[in-house]
């Protein structure tokens, strides 16, 4: 068998990988333009903060280990123009084609950014890819900077306020939103999140949409303006998608792409052969049962393992997931489950300004949304059964050795009951 | 060798003895507010009129296909090729808890440095041939450590390893 | 990390990473136990401790407190260096002195107050721990004191005493053969490994067992085929109402009755009076599950009975509730027969229930003066005088404030920690009144504050030991050298015995001559037992055949086993009755102020009196002094789980969180016991003792609770 993986992030590697688990003797090439090992974005902040150094960027090693280990042919020497899904070929910049029996798009995901005056610029800077943080830490190092704007109060964004405030540059995180993380966070969470941010010396501005930038400024969409050195984007991500996008033939007869590539529980695309995974595409949102773009690294990852697997002809499932994150800013941990705009029964514990705080929102006694201020360990069993409440056709009981957990982690067994639905 | 960690519950009576070998192996610093790998827990349930005692020890599950390691943005988590216990390298860990949060036992611990560190089924000690610190401890002879082999034949009766198999197939 | 580092981050033995694994022995509880420990050492410093497989006792495990081990004898508070009170007594003001001055000094004054008030006015006591008891005894009688005392004044004695009241001597269950195990307060799945393994096997054999306590537990919940709940201090009333069941039932043997008992006709006329109904009420067990419990012991004699060192006796009612029990046995023909209760030999402590001839009890009473004053509590508890040959210490606060029978001057305190006595905080008050306080430990109790001398002492990590379990020996050596400047605490009686140069060789000749003294008739040395890798069988089995005291008469009064004690009978005293009878065993505060009742030292398992309270490990499984009580009396007082409450009597009050459990009955608050901040004894009155035995009313005294700040 020969297969194509294009793009070598998170899910790419994991493809990789698990394809040769299934066929020792496959063919693998990967097509990656940067010839870079997989890089994980969520890593850049962490980077750019000298949290890590660069090679921590990496978390699976230098493409000469995996390569070791993984046994396949990269080709960072060729561009890849265009999938053509039904023939299963690769259409390449210079005009070659090759063709595969299995082919993987893993393109990723990449910074959104809205038309904006005086975009781009040598003091406006993204947060998505490796270049963007040696590029930002690199401007740091030498320039002076005094004031910053971070536009987009997101799970990026605070991270970026942070590194900006830990280097001691007065910064000010504005967005069109009326609060912090608005798809995940309860509006008081966000509210006592906000608090919190803002006593560490960060300010926040609402309802602005950014229409320009400036020398020594960002122009908002209402015409006011704040003063700023540099600005940083950080308003959110687009799939990949153009290299499967079917430009050429008719409709419906090419890989079905929505926000991203939309995939089967497989990973198969719409078209035979062709598979997609990781920020390209859409997987489960089981919560609703529709398919989205999911965005999280651990969802990347079982979705390169699924697809590679498949392609190598097993029979494998990765049902997707729910929406879920965690945010550590500030040494406060932020966890969102669920669909923050659910309406419901609100059950909450503990004291929102205190070490630990729960809220759910739960329908007909089955969780639809959770926020936790505090404690990881806590955010990990809920997370979990709230999934097995979405796969129980019933209401679920916490198995015991969660319940317990959970006590040891400062819930009280009345509240457990409370998030069980009140079954007992 | 394949190493699988089971509790019978029948035997269990969450005296904490696993907890304290658990924290003299791995020099746990309680009075610094480390909490140990292991965690013992007794839980007393009303049903339908009348009361149940549980009694459980957990740590690190040791899952087959175990989402820490998927969920870890540094590749710190890894299995061991012989024990298969999920092993880790904390040097790269960014303190982010991702692991936590895609642990359904509450499993990861973070050290004074923000640095991920857990149950590593004592694995140098079972690859020397010792049993890990907890199981060997444990006086009611419920936890228990057993090759593959050893496990499909015992085939333990109120094993939790089962409740966890069945937990992580939900996922 | 490299590979060596890794290795030696995982503790592993070998020479490249320089830990070595040496053999010693859990001292943290009592020597009936003492499991063996592998000690991981790497530079001179214990690094990790583990069980010795194939030990007996443990085979390689360890419960909760012996894996502690590493931070026992790490833990902050250790007694550095000896040191000399400079402030008043309580200040805590202290200078540091050099061994040399302190042994001269003590045995410099302690002659002078043998001088000026005779040897009697000084108290040799020992707490915890108990192996260092023979050189105690020894040093109190070449003194020329009857006033040696230990902890077991409310440990394992009473129930001891009882057995020797009834039988001649303690009797063990032949649980090998045993057709019914009667637990009394046994929760061995528990706390008791060791014994938890013997349930197994009772029941894979077919086994019957039967448990009675107050509290569900693990072990009633999983190995009884009947569970009795019952209020504290009823079990005496319950024994004799199965007696009376027995009875009538026919399952009692009338042959063995005729040949071996005494007092039959007058148990049976007691025991009439205990009707399932009537005892119901005493009890709180439905009476049908009571004609069970007799059925299921009935049907499947031989019995045997297990009852922990000291849950029963804990009552003022203690002793008889223990003859009660005893009783049962004695009706249905189970001593001294195969299945049954076997007649044991031996009081030792260093070995322990040795089956071989050692010098241990010639050592300890072989320079006992012939003729030697009232030991304290001699009078008051005639049982315990009969049965014993040390003071009771439950006595010691009155007999020092009282002046009673005799003024006191000394105390020589080894491990002695107040808190163990009810109204702890009153001795200070009898500190007072003495001239010289000597203490020893290994972290600082309350007494420290109040001693002239406080001494540092080791822990069985730390010194050579040698211990005896069943036909089995060993000997360890030590496996650090002493922390600081401590040293063992035999040690420190022979040096003191040198400088006061009492006339007694081998205690001068010190303690690891006076080791090879005890088993200088055995076929081994110390060096052979400390260089085996296990204890080493010693086959020289003095133990009596099976049915020997049936042949040749038990070692009573009678002869007989003693349903009606020939012993009580002869103190003359009307208050106390020579058969088991049952009377009501509060104290007598105001019911109504006191609804509740207070059970004072209900175990846990990370704790041991107080000595695993300062232990970081152990404690952090419990990290605060938590009331048990029950869902019912938390409601009536407003209380949820992790409230602070106050539990209150008329004689104290402590503070202490709240613990909600249905695992005791509505009207039982139970607390565990040593702690600093929290001590439950100072709750009872000090004269709450039972009359026969002197033991302390621990486990039954009235009390109430509140929300704290109500």
């Amino acid at each position: 068998m020969r297969y194509a993986i294009v793009g070598f992030g998170c899910a790419g590697f994991n493809a990789a990988r698990a394809i040769r688990t299934e066929d020792p003797s496959g063919e693998i090439h990967v097509f990656e333009q940067t010839g870079a090992p997989p890089a994980n974005p969520m890593l850049t902040t962490y980077y750019a903060s000298e949290a890590i150094n660069f090679n921590a960027v990496f978390p699976f090693g230098t493409l000469e280990e995996i390569r070791a280990k993984y046994d396949f042919v990269i080709h960072s020497e060729v561009k890849v123009a265009h999938v053509r899904a039904e023939s299963r070929e690769l259409v390449f910049e210079n005009g070659s084609v090759e063709s595969f029996d299995r082919i993987l798009v893993a393109t990723g995901a990449r910074a959104f950014v809205p038309p904006i005056e005086g975009y781009p610029s040598d003091h406006a800077f993204l947060m998505r890819t490796t270049a963007d943080a040696v590029r930002l830490k690199t401007y740091l190092d030498a320039t002076p900077v005094r004031k910053a704007v971070v536009v987009g109060a997101s799970m990026v964004g605070i991270k970026v306020a942070e590194l900006l405030l830990n280097r001691g540059i007065e910064t000010v995180i504005a967005d069109f939103a009326e609060f912090l993380f608005p798809v995940a966070a309860f509006r008081d969470v966000a509210e006592e999140l906000e608090e919190r941010v803002r006593s560490r010396g960060i300010r926040f501005a609402w309802h602005k949409g950014v229409a320009g930038i400036g020398e020594r400024c960002v122009r908002f969409s209402d015409g006011t303006e704040l003063e700023a050195d540099i600005v940083c984007l950080c308003i959110g991500t687009r799939a990949n998608t153009e290299l499967v996008a079917n430009k050429e033939v008719v409709e419906g007869e090419g890989v079905r792409v929505n926000r991203g590539i939309v995939v089967d529980e497989h990973m198969r695309t719409s078209v035979f052969g062709v598979y997609a995974a990781g920020d390209c595409c859409e997987g489960k949102n089981l919560l609703t049962g529709e398919t989205m773009i999911i965005g999280l690294w651990q969802n990347a990852g079982f979705q390169g393992d699924t697809a590679g697997h498949n392609m190598a002809g097993a029979n494998r499932v990765y049902r997707g997931t729910i929406p879920h994150n965690i945010t550590h800013f500030m040494d406060i941990y932020f966890i969102g489950i669920g669909d923050n705009r659910a309406i419901g029964e609100m059950v909450t514990y503990g004291d929102i300004k205190g070490p630990l705080f729960v809220k759910a929102v739960q329908q007909k006694g089955c969780l639809k949304c959770v926020n936790i201020i505090g404690s990881s360990e806590v955010g990990g069993i809920l997370k979990s059964f709230f999934l097995k409440q979405l796969s129980s056709a019933a209401s679920a009981h916490l198995p015991t050795v969660q319940r317990m957990v959970l006590m040891k982690n400062g819930l009280p067994a009345d509240f457990i009951d409370l998030l069980e639905g009140g079954l007992r | 060798m394949k190493y699988i960690f089971d509790l019978n519950t029948e035997n269990c009576v969450g005296c904490g003895a696993c907890s304290v070998a658990c924290m003299d192996q791995n020099d746990t610093d309680t009075e610094r507010g480390e909490k140990p790998f292991r965690v013992v827990s007794t839980l007393e349930q009303g049903y339908r009129g009348e009361t149940r005692w549980s009694y459980i020890s957990v740590a690190c599950m040791h899952c087959e296909d175990a989402p820490c390691i998927k969920a870890c943005p540094c590749g710190c988590l890894f299995k061991d090729e012989e024990t298969n216990f999920t092993i880790y390298d904390n040097t790269n860990c960014i303190g982010c808890h991702s692991c936590a949060m895609a642990c359904p036992f509450g499993a990861p611990r973070f050290n004074e440095e923000g640095k991920m560190v857990k149950c590593d089924g004592c694995n140098d000690r079972v690859k020397a041939g010792l049993k890990p610190a907890c199981v060997k401890a444990c006086p009611f002879d419920a936890l228990k450590m057993y090759s593959e082999d050893e496990y499909k034949q015992a085939h333990p009766a109120r094993g939790i390893h089962d409740i966890v198999q069945q937990l992580l197939r939900q996922e | 990390m490299n590979e060596l580092e890794r290795r030696i981050k995982a503790k592993l033995p070998g020479e490249d990473t320089g830990i070595t694994v040496r053999r010693s022995l859990c001292d943290i509880c009592a020597p009936g136990t003492h499991c063996g420990l592998s000690v991981y050492v790497k530079d001179g410093r214990v690094i990790k401790v583990e069980g010795v497989d194939g030990y007996p006792n443990n085979d390689g495990h360890l419960c909760v407190r012996g894996a502690s081990n590493r931070q026992y004898l790490y833990r902050k508070g250790r007694l550095k260096y000896p040191m000399r009170r400079t402030g008043p007594r309580g200040s805590g003001e202290y200078e540091r002195i050099s061994w040399e001055e302190a042994y001269a000094e003590i045995s410099k004054k302690l002659l002078k107050i043998r001088e000026q008030y005779g040897a009697s006015s000084v108290i040799w006591y020992t707490g915890y721990t108990k192996w260092l008891r023979p050189w105690l005894r020894r040093i109190a009688y070449s003194f020329g004191s009857p006033n040696y005392g230990t902890e077991s004044s409310a440990c394992a004695k009473a129930t001891m005493i009882a057995w020797k009241d009834i039988c001649g001597k303690v009797c063990r269950g032949d649980a090998k053969n045993a057709g019914v195990y009667m637990g009394w307060g046994s929760n061995a799945a528990f706390n008791k490994f060791t014994q938890a393994k013997m349930l197994r096997g009772i029941r894979e054999r077919g086994g019957k067992i039967v448990i009675i306590d107050t509290r569900v537990t693990p072990t009633s919940e999983r190995f009884a085929d009947v569970f009795l709940q019952i209020h504290p201090g009823t079990d005496g009333a319950l024994a004799l109402c199965i007696g009376n069941l027995l009875i009538q039932k026919g399952y009692i043997d009338k042959d063995y009755i005729d040949k071996y008992v005494h007092g039959f006709d007058a148990y049976e006329r007691l025991v009439r009076e205990y009707t399932p109904e009537r005892v119901s009420r005493i009890t709180g067990a439905a009476p049908e599950l009571i004609e069970r419990a007799a059925d299921v012991m009935g049907q499947n004699l031989p019995a045997i009975s297990y009852t922990p060192s000291a849950a029963i006796p804990h009552h003022i009612n203690g002793y008889n509730a223990m003859r009660a029990i005893i009783s049962l046995m004695v009706i249905t023909g189970g001593i001294d027969v195969k299945g049954g209760s076997l007649l044991g030999d031996s009081d030792g402590i260093v070995a322990e229930a040795i089956g071989f001839p050692s010098h241990e009890q010639e050592f300890c009473y072989g320079t006992r003066p012939e003729h030697l004053d009232k030991r304290i509590g001699e009078e008051r508890f005639p049982l315990w005088a009969a049965k014993t040959n040390e003071m009771q210490a439950g006595d010691m606060l009155r007999a020092i404030l009282e002046e009673d029978p005799r003024p006191y001057k000394a105390l020589v305190a080894l491990g002695m920690n107040q808190r163990m006595f009810l109204e702890s905080d009153k001795y200070p008050e009898a500190y007072e009144k003495l001239d010289l306080i000597v203490a020893t430990d290994i972290v600082k109790t309350d007494i420290c504050d109040y001693a002239d001398y406080v001494l540092p002492v080791c822990t069985s990590l730390e010194r050579v030991n040698l211990k005896g379990y069943g036909n089995l020996l060993t000997a360890t050596k030590a496996v650090v050298e002493p922390l600081y400047e401590s040293v063992n605490d035999a040690e420190f009686l022979c040096e003191l015995a040198r400088r006061m140069d009492l006339d007694d060789n081998l205690l001068k000749a010190g303690y690891e001559a006076d080791l090879r003294y005890f088993i200088s008739d055995l076929p081994v040395t110390l060096e052979e037992l400390q260089e085996a890798e296990l204890p080493l069988p010693v086959k020289l089995d003095t133990s009596k055949p099976l049915g020997y005291y049936l042949e040749h008469g038990f070692p009573t009064p009678s002869g007989k086993l003693e349903l009606y004690s020939e012993t009580i009978a002869a103190t003359g005293r009307a208050d106390l009755d020579p058969l088991p009878s049952y009377y009501d065993a509060f104290n007598t505060a105001d019911e109504e102020a006191y609804p509740l009742t207070l059970i004072a030292g209900a175990r846990i398992a990370n704790g041991l009196h107080s000595r695993m309270h300062e232990v970081p490990w152990a404690r952090s499984l419990r990290p605060e002094p938590t009331v048990d009580m029950h869902q019912k009396d938390a409601d009536a007082r407003g209380i949820r789980e992790g409230d602070t409450v106050e539990i209150y009597t008329g004689v104290g009050m402590i503070r202490v969180k709240a613990h909600i459990t249905a695992a005791g009955l509505p009207g039982d608050v139970y607390m565990y016991h040593g702690y600093k901040e929290a001590n439950v004894n100072n709750l009872i009155d000090r004269n709450h003792l039972d009359p026969y035995s002197g033991f302390a009313g621990y486990r039954q005294s009235r009390c109430n609770v509140r929300k704290a700040g109500e």
